[in-house]
């Protein structure tokens, strides 16, 4: 899951793409509204979290023009204003969440989560494919009833995929949605999670949920190999 | 009733009736007196007349018995010395019944009554039932002596008798008939009636003798208790109008009043917006409705700004604290993600705007700067020496200092508190290092009885419209600078508010590099 946060408090911004990247999150920050707006339209990410009060162009304008650009992503306003027309307006420009500053770490997590579920899943709060149960909020793997333990980036792999299961999945849209532009290396590194993946809840297990499309990415499917 | 004094209205009301029954009362008094003494002149002209005319023909006639008869409706007698009647008008024949005054044959220096009923009237009134038989006469005058006196009455039978010249008054309470004429009978009298009685002393055929003519004073004294009784009668209807009119028209005049003092009672702190109706009329009631209206209107503002400031200050406290918590949050998370410095740094952030705060509104409080002399040139010394090894933009003085030192041109010291002095500096300072390109120079000099310390950045510099605004609080005008390290909008109006306490002034021009140029000036010692 790959994040954009537009904030002008730097070390606010900083402290929290530190966080949220703990989380196993791809995230890119920038302290300007006007290169936000390039950036968001400029890429698929999964979330915005947009100031309001930004150095070149206001969050409430940002907004607007993604959403009049026909971007969908989901974009969480951060705020220090606490009116109550303050945050309508900016859910009325098309946000759709508000926070206001001082805002829980924890509840900020919770509501991201929140956001991304609704855009890749609807309601559900785990992703279910086979007997195969991802919990993002817990960062919980489950293969049947036993549990895989996975590192944060191998959990947003494996993530990405059961989101889109049955789907062929491009290693740049991998690339793309898991790691965030501060990483330059190689594009092969997805090949290295992937068999990390296999080697953790496939291959103790008997199963292939994961197969490779050649030339075009991966797969993961529910009963594979079973 | 207290209460009911509390009313202006009832006041007034009370006020003006009591002032106006007085005056009416007092007026009341001098009309009826004026009436009654003029209506008194009356009866006494016409009793005299009567006399003197009687007085006449008995003085010209024979004797006093031939004026038997007299055909007048006053009552007239003729009356020697010694009480005996001589002549008398229609009922009053007979019986004397006047109290003998005046007499015929009396000492002149006898006093004559005035007009006034007065004590020896009432007197006279008690003797008059025994009027008739003339007892009481005293001492038998001797006629010759009052003709002699007189110098009349010697042609007895030749030249007619001279007349008094003035004659006596006194009012007589007479017995009446029916018809209110004055009766000598008792038995045809059904009361008695006040008259004014003229006395003359004249001499009929050698006999010394008083002619008594009365005047009815009953038509008097009806006219006046008539006047005094319709006035007493109108008196309460005339207060009622009055006390009406008033109630009335304060009433009318008040009436903006009690609209001014409702709206007031419905004001509250949270709806200053709210103005008095303000009366068309041009007089002290609309003068103070004008006079509120402008404290509500110079009261909404302070609150309104107050209101505004305190909101930005919650807005401003709000940045760097959310930024210290989602610091500490993640830190909390995962604790090899701190970084200690960002806290630092925004804790730092938070004192300063804590303290830039509470100096505002110490300033705001009306708090008086410290009355210590300090040596500009100093502090400036200090502060540069501070910035030097720190700054991306170094700071450079430019020193006026006239050869001879600054005490040649009259030095530059200013009184005030130094910290808040020294607070401005750096916000000066610290202001043109964020805005200057490679350069900021200070420079200090004495300007006539002023000192003028100026700033000088090679910057954007300030465009002309927003030259005032930048003192107001909370403005930034650099907008694409990221709020941490942009400051919150303070300190120049921090800077203008402390050198407007030190009766000095902080502008800002056109720097001859193009830049900004803040100077200062305050009040040399």
């Amino acid at each position: 899951m790959r994040l954009l946060i537009v904030e002008d408090e730097r070390r606010l911004a900083t402290a929290l793409a530190r966080g949220l990247a703990a989380e196993g999150f791809a995230v890119d920050v920038t302290h300007d509204g006007a290169e936000g707006l390039r950036l968001a339209t400029g890429r698929d990410y999964d979330l915005v979290l947009l100031d309001i009060m930004l150095p070149g162009l206001n969050g409430y304008r940002v907004c607007a023009a993604l959403r009049a650009a026909g971007v969908e992503t989901p974009v969480l306003m951060l705020t220090a204003k606490d009116g109550e027309y303050d945050e309508a307006e900016g859910l009325d420009t098309g946000a759709d969440d508000y926070l206001t500053k001082p805002f829980s770490y924890v509840v900020l997590l919770a509501r991201v989560r929140a956001l991304l579920r609704r855009r890749t899943r609807g309601a559900a709060p785990v992703l279910r494919v086979g007997d195969l149960t991802l919990d993002p909020a817990a960062r919980r793997c489950l293969r049947g009833t036993q549990e895989v333990s996975l590192t944060a980036k191998e959990f947003a792999v494996l993530e990405h995929l059961a989101v889109r299961a049955g789907q062929v999945v491009s290693k740049a849209d991998i690339l793309e949605h898991v790691w965030d532009f501060a990483y330059d290396g190689d594009p092969n590194i997805v090949e290295v999670y992937v068999s990390a993946l296999r080697r953790k809840m496939d291959a103790p297990f008997g199963r292939r949920s994961i197969t490779t499309v050649r030339g075009a990415g991966y797969r993961l499917v529910a009963d594979g190999g079973a | 009733m207290p209460r009911l004094l509390g009313s202006v209205r009832v006041r007034t009301a009370l006020g003006a009736t009591v002032v106006v029954a007085l005056a009416l009362a007092a007026a009341g008094l001098v009309i009826v007196q004026v009436l009654s003494a003029g209506l008194q002149d009356n009866a006494q002209v016409a009793a005299e007349g009567k006399a003197r005319e009687v007085a006449a023909q008995v003085a010209a006639g024979g004797p006093p018995g031939l004026a038997q008869g007299l055909e007048t409706d006053a009552p007239v007698q003729v009356v020697d010395g010694s009480g005996r009647v001589l002549a008398a008008s229609d009922g009053v024949a007979g019986a004397l019944v006047f109290p003998q005054f005046h007499r015929a044959g009396a000492p002149s220096s006898q006093p004559t009554e005035g007009d006034d009923a007065d004590g020896p009237d009432e007197d006279e009134d008690g003797d008059e039932e025994g009027g008739g038989d003339g007892g009481e006469v005293d001492g038998g005058a001797d006629p010759g002596e009052w003709a002699g006196e007189w110098e009349v009455g010697a042609s007895v039978g030749g030249a007619p008798a001279e007349v008094e010249e003035d004659a006596g008054f006194r009012d007589v309470s007479l017995r009446v008939d029916e018809d209110g004429r004055a009766t000598a009978d008792p038995d045809e009298a059904t009361g008695t009636a006040d008259f004014r009685v003229a006395a003359l002393r004249t001499v009929s055929a050698g006999v010394p003798v008083t002619v008594y003519a009365g005047s009815s004073l009953t038509s008097q004294r009806a006219a006046v208790s008539d006047v005094t009784w319709s006035m007493l009668g109108w008196l309460p209807v005339l207060l009622v109008v009055v006390a009406a009119v008033t109630w009335l028209v304060t009433g009318r005049s008040l009436r903006p009043v009690e609209a001014i003092r409702a709206e007031m009672a419905e004001i509250r702190a949270s709806d200053l917006s709210r103005r008095v109706p303000e009366p068309r009329s041009r007089d002290e009631v609309a003068r103070l409705a004008r006079t509120t209206n402008e404290t509500l209107a110079a009261l909404e503002d302070a609150v309104e700004r107050q209101r505004r400031f305190v909101a930005d200050a919650s807005h401003e406290l709000r940045s760097p604290i959310a930024s210290l918590r989602t610091q500490l949050e993640v830190a909390t998370a995962h604790p090899r993600l701190l970084v200690v410095d960002d806290v630092l740094a925004d804790v730092v952030r938070l004192q300063g705007l804590a303290s830039d705060l509470l100096l505002l509104a110490r300033l705001d409080a009306g708090e008086r700067p410290g009355g210590t002399r300090v040596d500009l040139a100093a502090m400036v010394r200090e502060e540069l020496a501070q910035r030097h090894r720190t700054d991306r933009v170094p700071v450079v003085e430019y020193p006026e200092e006239p050869p001879g030192g600054w005490a040649a041109t009259g030095g530059v010291e200013v009184v005030g508190s130094r910290g808040q002095l020294a607070r401005v500096l750096a916000n000066l300072l610290d202001n043109a290092q964020r805005h200057a390109a490679s350069e900021v120079g200070v420079t200090l000099r004495r300007d006539g009885r002023w000192v003028a310390l100026q700033v000088a950045d090679d910057g954007p510099g300030v465009p002309e419209d927003q030259r005032e605004r930048v003192f107001e609080r909370f403005v930034r005008l650099d907008d694409a600078r990221s709020r941490d390290d942009g400051g919150a909008g303070l300190g120049l109006a921090i800077a203008r508010d402390v050198a407007v306490r030190h009766g000095g002034s902080l502008s800002v021009r056109r720097a001859p590099s193009g830049g900004a140029l803040f100077e200062l000036l305050l009040p040399a010692v």
